[in-house]
C-alpha cells in the first residue's frame, strides 16, 4: 500500500534569530612590552531563538520550531602574558581566564507546568545524560536504611517496590507522593562557567622547559550512566558494584542497592548522581636539552635537541577519589576511549 | 488547495512508495521529494495514500510496550515475565499522569488528522476509479473507509480515556487548540454517527464478499474497511456505553447495544471459523469469515519469539496466564470448576477433561507445542525460575502462536498474522450480554442459543448451556444473574488475551473485585517416583483503585492542553 504522509507543519511566521552584541575591551602592553594584558567584557542578547512548538497533540501532526526563546550571554575574557630575559635566562608566563554565563529570558513552556519546573531564568543547557541534556532533577536525601524509614516517608512511585538501600527523594510539592512532579529545574550544567589556563616556559643555557595547565570551574557531571551501566544479562555488574548498598555494608555504601529488576527508582535523574566537574589538568609539559652549537660542528649537525614530553600527567579534581576522568566522565567505561597519559622521548636533529 | 490557503498553513506532503508503483501512478508524476498539498489531491495515488497511511494508526495488541507486553498482563488474565516490564505499571499502583503505559494519545490524533485531511479534500480530489466503478462510486467507497477509521480511532481514545476532545475536522495551528473535552455522550453520538455514515457508503458489506457485489474488495484490498467492521465498532461502543461504568453518562440502553449487535448477525454474512487457531493465522486462513476487522497482516515471527515458552529457541515467554485465567475454563461437562456439583475436575490432574479452548490458548505443563511437551514443572526446561524470562505463573500463552513459525535460526520461517481487532464471536457475545441485561429471562432462549453457537464451534464442542436439567451438562440456573455470570465467563474464556477483559472488568465495575487482589500461579513438582504435585501459589500483589477505571492523560498532554481536565483521581 503506498502511503502519503504530511511532513511537519510549516510555520509561516518563522524568522531569523536576532542577536545584539556589545563588548568593551582593551589591549595593553607594559614594561617595555614584556607584559601584555587584554580584556574583553561581552554581553549578547538573542531573540527569536528557535524552540519546540508546544501545541496540544490533538493537532495530530509534528510541528516545526517556533521563535519563542530569548536568552542572554554575558561574561569576561582576559589574557595576560609576561616575557623576560635576564642574561642567559629567558622565561615567560601566560594565563587566560574566561567567565561566561547564559540565562534564559523567555521560553514557551507548557501552560500547566508547575513553577519549580519552569526553565526561564536558568542557564541554557543541562547535564548530558545519554543523548539528551537534563535540566530537572529529583533532590535526593540519601539512601533508605530500613523498612520503617520507608513506611514513614512519602510513597516513591518510580518502581514497583521500594526497599532499604534505595535512594530517598524529597517530596518537593508536598503531596505525599514522589513522582515526576518532584523534579525541579536546576542550574546544574556541564557547560563550565569558567575556563582557565596558564603555562610557562623557561630557557637556561642548553636546557628548556615549558608546561601548560588547563582547567574549568562551575561544571557538573553525572555518574548515573556509569554506576547503573550494564544489562540484565550481566546483572548490571560493573566496576562500581562493590560500593553498592548491602544490609551488612550499609555504612560504607556509596551507591544504592544493586537490583536486577524494578530498577527505575534508582536510575532516575537526581542530584544523587551529580558530581562537581571542576578540574585542573597539566595538559602538557616538556623538558629539553640542546647540545651547544660548537660541539656539533664537527659532526656537521646544526642542531641537536633531546626532549621528554608528557601529556595529561596530573589532574586535580573534586571527585573525592572517584575513579573517573573529570574531563570526560565516561572515558574508559562503557565504550568510550579514555584520555591517555602519554610520555614521549624525542631527539631533534638538523643537518 | 482552497482549504489549505484559507486556514493559512503550508502543508508539505511526502510520498513513500511501496512496491506497486505501476498500478497507482497513472499520471507519471513520481517524485522523491516533498510535494505540495495541491499536488497530492491532483494525483490519484497520492490522494489514496493519505487514507492508506491512516490505517496504520489503528493500534495492535501483540506488543504494546515494544517487547511483547500485552494488555492481558494488565488484568487478571496474565503476568508479564519481563523483569522491567512496563506492563506492571497497570497493576502495581503506580499508574498515573507522570507514569503512563500504552499512551496512544498522540498516535490516535495523528491518525485522525490524516482521516480528516482526506475527508475534507476527497470531494475535489482527482480520483481515478478502479474495479470498474465510476468516480463517484469509488469516492463513496473511499469516504466510507475514512468514516470507519475516524470512528475506530475515536473509539480507541474513548475506551482508554472516557470522554475526550473530538477531532471532527483538521485542526489548524492558528486556532486555539486548548480545547476542553466533549461529553461522553457527545463522543458516543459522534462515533455512532460515523459508523452509520460508513455503512451508508459503497464500502463492501464484509471482507470476503464476492464480486457479485461490484463494490467488493479485490484480494489485494482485503483488510480495508467494510460495513460489518463499522457496525462492529458501533456494537462494542454501545455495549461499553450501556454498561454500568458509562450508562448514566451515555444514556445508551442495553437494548440499543443488543440491536447494534443483532444488526450484524442478521446480515448473515459472518460465521464462526471451524478451526479456532486459524482465526488468527492468516497464512492458513486470511481474512476469514469470522474476522470483521484486523490490522495489516504481516509475515512475522516476533509473536512467537516474545511469547513461546523459553526452551523453544530462546523465546522470551512474555505473557504468562494466571491460575485465575486457567480456572475460568470449564470442565468438559460444561460446568465451572467452582461448581459444587462438578465431579469432573481434579485438583491433582487439573488439565484433564477441560474445555478444549484451554489447550488451544494456554501452553500448560505437558501440552504439546511444536512437537514436544512444554515443561513448566520446577526444574523443567520451561519451569519457574529457569531463567530471567521463565514463566512467573507456571503457564505460557499459546493463542496467536503459529507452530510453523521459527525464530533465532539462520533462516527463519515467518507466518502471516494481523492483530484481529474484531471477530464474529465477540459480536455474538455482545448480543447475548446486552439482550440478557435488557430483557432478562424473557429472552433466555435467544440468549443461550447465541452463546451456544460459540460453545458448539467445531473443535471446541462444549455442551450447550441449559436451564432445565440441574443434573445435566452445561446447567445454569434460570435467573438473569446466573446467566449474566455465565456470559461474562464465556467472554472471558473465548476472547482471552485479545484485549477485552481489561475493559470488560472496568465497564462491569468489577475492578475492585478482580483486579485488586494477588494473582496466583501453579507450582508443579515431580518427585522421584514420577508423581506430579500441583500447588497454587501467589505470584504478585495487584492494586486497583477506582481512578484506574480510566487511563490518565499524560502530564505532558495536560500541560499542553490544560482545558482537558485530568481524569478523576489522577
Amino acid at each position: 500500500m503506498p502511503n502519503t504522509d504530511e511532513l511537519v507543519l510549516a510555520n509561516p511566521n518563522l524568522t531569523w534569530e536576532k542577536s545584539i552584541k556589545s563588548s568593551i575591551g582593551f589591549d595593553a602592553q607594559f614594561l617595555k612590552q614584556s607584559l601584555t594584558l587584554t580584556a574583553d567584557v561581552f554581553r549578547e542578547r538573542r531573540k527569536n531563538l528557535l524552540t519546540t512548538d508546544l501545541a496540544p497533540s490533538i493537532i495530530g501532526q509534528a510541528l516545526v520550531n517556533i521563535n519563542a526563546g530569548e536568552a542572554q550571554y554575558q561574561g569576561v575574557e582576559t589574557n595576560l602574558s609576561y616575557n623576560k630575559t635576564i642574561n642567559k635566562f629567558t622565561f615567560g608566563v601566560h594565563g587566560n581566564y574566561t567567565y561566561a554565563k547564559s540565562k534564559i529570558l523567555q521560553l514557551n513552556e507548557e501552560a500547566g507546568l508547575p513553577s519549580y519546573q519552569r526553565q526561564v531564568g536558568f542557564p541554557i543547557g543541562g547535564v548530558v545524560h545519554g543523548s539528551g541534556s537534563v535540566r530537572r532533577f529529583l533532590i535526593s536525601e540519601g539512601l533508605f536504611q530500613s523498612e520503617e524509614e520507608i513506611a514513614a516517608a512519602p510513597v516513591q512511585r518510580f518502581s514497583g517496590a521500594v526497599k532499604p538501600g534505595d535512594i530517598r527523594y524529597k517530596d518537593v510539592n508536598g503531596d505525599g507522593v514522589i513522582d515526576n512532579l518532584d523534579f525541579v529545574s536546576t542550574d546544574y550544567s556541564d557547560i563550565p562557567t569558567s575556563y582557565f589556563g596558564f603555562g610557562g616556559s623557561a630557557k637556561y643555557k642548553g636546557f628548556d622547559v615549558n608546561f601548560l595547565f588547563h582547567g574549568v570551574a562551575g561544571r557538573t557531571i553525572q555518574i548515573n550512566n556509569l554506576v547503573n551501566a550494564g544489562t540484565s544479562n550481566t546483572g548490571y555488574i560493573n566496576q562500581f558494584s562493590v560500593h553498592r548498598w548491602t544490609q551488612a555494608g550499609a555504612d560504607e555504601a556509596l551507591y544504592p542497592r544493586l537490583t536486577l529488576t524494578d530498577r527505575t527508582n534508582n536510575t532516575q535523574n537526581s542530584d544523587f548522581w551529580l558530581r562537581n566537574g571542576d578540574f585542573l589538568r597539566l595538559k602538557h609539559v616538556e623538558l629539553g636539552y640542546s647540545l651547544s652549537a660548537n660541539s656539533l660542528k664537527k659532526l656537521k649537525i646544526s642542531q641537536c635537541r633531546f626532549y621528554v614530553t608528557g601529556f595529561n600527567l596530573l589532574t586535580f579534581d573534586k571527585l573525592n577519589g572517584l575513579p573517573i576522568d573529570p574531563e570526560m566522565p565516561e572515558a574508559g567505561y562503557n565504550s568510550q576511549y579514555p584520555a591517555l597519559a602519554t610520555f614521549a622521548l624525542g631527539l631533534n636533529l638538523k643537518f | 488547495m482552497g482549504l489549505f490557503s484559507k486556514i493559512g498553513f503550508v502543508a508539505l506532503l511526502a510520498i513513500s512508495l511501496a512496491s506497486c508503483k505501476k498500478d497507482f501512478l497513472q499520471d507519471g508524476s513520481i517524485t522523491d521529494g516533498a510535494i505540495t498539498g495541491e499536488q497530492v489531491w491532483k494525483n490519484d495515488a497520492y490522494a489514496r495514500g493519505v487514507l492508506n497511511s491512516a490505517y496504520f494508526h489503528v493500534p495492535e495488541g501483540f506488543s504494546i510496550d515494544g517487547g511483547g507486553g500485552m494488555l492481558a498482563s494488565g488484568t487478571d488474565e496474565a503476568v508479564n515475565s519481563g523483569i522491567n516490564a512496563t506492563m506492571s505499571i497497570f497493576t502495581n499502583g503506580t499508574w498515573g499522569p507522570v507514569r503512563t503505559v500504552d499512551d496512544e494519545y498522540s498516535n490516535l490524533y495523528d491518525g485522525l488528522r490524516k482521516v480528516n485531511l482526506f475527508l475534507e479534500n476527497l470531494p475535489n480530489a482527482e480520483i481515478i476509479p478502479t474495479d470498474g466503478l465510476t468516480a463517484a462510486e469509488d469516492k463513496s467507497r473511499l469516504e466510507g473507509q475514512a468514516y470507519f477509521l475516524r470512528a475506530s480511532l475515536h473509539f480507541e481514545l474513548v475506551k482508554r480515556y472516557g470522554a475526550i476532545t473530538l477531532a471532527p475536522r483538521v485542526f489548524s495551528r492558528e486556532e486555539n487548540l486548548n480545547l476542553p473535552k466533549n461529553t461522553y455522550k457527545e463522543c458516543v453520538d459522534f462515533i455512532v454517527a460515523d459508523c452509520d455514515r460508513a455503512v451508508a457508503t459503497n464500502i463492501p458489506v464484509f471482507t470476503r464478499e464476492t464480486t457479485a457485489n461490484k463494490f467488493a474488495w479485490r484480494t489485494g484490498d482485503y483488510g480495508r474497511a467494510t460495513k460489518t467492521a463499522a457496525m462492529g465498532v458501533k456494537s462494542r461502543l454501545l455495549l461499553y456505553a450501556a454498561s454500568p461504568q458509562f450508562a448514566a453518562q451515555s444514556g445508551v440502553t442495553w437494548q440499543q447495544a443488543a440491536d447494534a449487535a443483532k444488526a450484524i448477525i442478521d446480515l448473515n454474512v459472518h460465521s464462526l471459523r471451524t478451526n479456532y487457531a486459524n482465526v488468527f493465522n492468516f497464512g492458513a486462513d486470511s481474512y476469514n469469515v469470522e474476522v470483521l476487522f484486523a490490522t495489516r497482516a504481516q509475515n512475522r515471527n516476533d509473536i512467537e519469539q516474545q511469547q513461546a515458552p523459553i526452551s523453544f529457541d530462546g523465546a522470551n515467554g512474555r505473557t504468562n496466564p494466571t491460575q485465575e485465567m486457567v480456572d475460568a475454563f470449564e470442565t468438559a461437562n460444561g460446568r465451572l470448576i467452582t461448581d459444587p456439583a462438578n465431579t469432573q475436575y481434579s485438583e491433582s490432574n487439573p488439565y484433564l477433561n477441560r474445555d478444549p479452548r484451554l489447550g488451544l490458548t494456554i501452553n500448560h505443563n505437558g501440552r504439546i507445542f511444536k512437537g514436544r511437551a512444554v515443561q513448566t514443572f520446577v526444574g523443567g526446561a520451561d519451569g519457574l525460575n529457569r531463567n530471567i524470562n521463565a514463566t512467573k505463573t507456571g503457564y505460557y500463552m499459546r493463542k496467536f502462536l503459529s507452530e510453523a513459525a521459527t525464530w533465532n535460526q539462520q533462516s527463519n520461517t515467518l507466518a502471516r498474522r494481523p492483530w484481529v481487532v474484531q471477530r464474529y464471536a465477540e459480536i455474538l457475545l455482545n448480543y447475548a450480554e446486552a439482550l440478557n441485561e435488557a430483557q432478562g429471562i424473557a429472552a433466555v432462549t435467544e440468549v443461550l442459543r447465541v452463546v451456544n453457537l460459540i460453545r458448539a464451534r467445531s473443535g471446541v464442542g462444549m455442551p450447550a448451556l441449559q436451564t432445565t436439567n440441574p443434573a445435566g451438562n452445561g446447567y445454569v440456573a434460570l435467573t438473569q444473574v446466573a446467566i449474566r455470570e455465565r456470559i461474562h465467563n464465556e467472554r472471558r474464556v473465548e476472547l482471552c488475551f485479545e484485549g477485552h477483559r481489561f475493559y470488560d472488568v472496568r465497564r462491569w465495575q468489577q475492578g475492585e473485585l478482580f483486579l485488586n487482589k494477588p494473582v496466583t500461579g501453579m507450582r508443579i513438582t515431580i518427585d522421584g517416583s514420577g508423581a506430579i504435585f500441583y500447588d497454587r501459589f501467589t505470584v504478585e500483589n495487584r492494586v486497583f483503585q477506582p481512578k484506574n477505571n480510566l487511563y490518565p492523560f499524560s502530564q505532558n498532554t495536560v500541560n499542553r492542553q490544560p482545558a482537558l481536565i485530568q481524569n478523576t483521581g489522577y
